[in-house]
């Protein structure tokens, strides 16, 4: 499918909530529903604890956002962090695997 | 023996002026209100740190910190503060010795709610006129220490405290973030793009399955044409 600035959609747009820009993060993510992206990603930065991130989002996905609702992932910054040290850490061994597909 | 209560004091500060703070372990006092709050402000107070919209990056309109005085005023006779240097003037005359409590960083419309339950009929009356997403700072200067000359009631204190406790003390800056996401998309194989522009909008960062999915094989430029 050939999706937005020309190219084709990708697999992936993360939006890092800076400050207090929650409502605005939600509706830059918005403009890209129609495109069917496999992963929209808010990532909530003020929030260690996932739960509480997802407490802190739903207000806004219950409301104005409500087509997001179960489209848009929240993961914490803490969240990306370690998922960024864990392939670090096995950064060649994950290269090697991530080249065999097609 | 009587133990008194340490009181808490909500004082506002640039980013700049607030990592100062942090990095050396210093707060000053104004120069306007200075004389009369170092008389009030005591060993073992609390300071309540709010940072202010101007110049700021990483923190704004946040609660940042809450710090605890450690020492006795000095005065200060040269420029310390970042914003003092760049003027070459002494703006805070009255110096004191922090420790941080906790560190991190709550913005206004996370605690919005509970402030309004808080059991301050000021702050409640003025939050509720104000409405969740304008006007706090404003709001907020009316309770600072520089300007009231009073401390801020224990109970918005604690609730700082406690949201900034659960962050762990950490700040996570919005770079870092977007660096991280880079390191992560690259590392799995994707063509990863930072401050991706589309659609009127700009994206911190966007992963395609390949370079060749990202320039998409021909121009179409209706398409682009219209997204903006």
């Amino acid at each position: 499918m050939r999706g937005i600035s020309g190219g084709r959609r990708p697999a992936a747009v993360f939006e890092v909530q800076r400050g207090d820009s929650l409502v605005e993060a939600l509706a830059r993510l918005n403009t890209l529903d129609k495109w069917n992206i496999n992963g929209l990603y808010l990532v909530v930065t003020e929030e260690g604890d996932a739960e509480k991130a997802h407490r802190l989002v739903e207000p806004q996905l219950r409301g104005s956002f409500h087509e997001l609702m179960d489209r848009v992932r929240i993961w914490t910054a803490e969240r990306v962090e370690e998922v960024r040290d864990a392939l670090a850490k096995y950064g060649d061994e994950v290269r090697e695997l991530s080249t065999l597909r097609d | 023996m009587l133990v008194l209560m340490p009181n808490c004091w909500l004082v506002m500060m640039n980013e700049e002026n607030f990592n100062y703070t942090i990095n050396h372990g210093i707060y000053g006092l104004p120069g306007r209100s200075a004389e009369r709050l170092r008389a009030l402000i005591n060993f073992g107070d609390h300071l309540l740190v709010y940072v202010i919209k101007n110049g700021c990056s990483e923190l704004c309109e946040s609660f940042a910190a809450v710090l605890e005085v450690i020492g006795g005023w000095r005065g200060s006779d040269k420029p310390t503060w970042p914003d003092e240097v760049r003027k070459g003037v002494v703006k805070y005359p009255w110096v004191v010795d922090v420790k941080v409590v906790v560190k991190g960083r709550v913005s206004y419309s996370e605690v919005y709610t509970e402030l309004t339950r808080l059991p301050l009929e000021d702050i409640r009356n003025r939050l509720l006129k104000a409405g969740r997403r304008s006007g706090f700072g404003k709001v907020l200067r009316k309770f600072s220490a520089n300007f009231s000359g009073k401390p801020v009631g224990s109970g918005l204190c604690e609730l700082i405290k406690a949201r900034l406790q659960s962050m762990g003390g950490r700040i996570f800056s919005h770079e870092s973030v977007k660096g991280w996401l880079k390191e992560v998309g690259e590392l799995l194989g994707y063509h990863v793009v930072a401050e991706y522009v589309s659609e009127g909008y700009r994206f911190d960062v966007a992963w395609w399955s390949s370079e060749g999915d990202f320039r998409g094989e021909a121009p179409c430029s209706s398409l682009r044409g219209s997204a903006w």
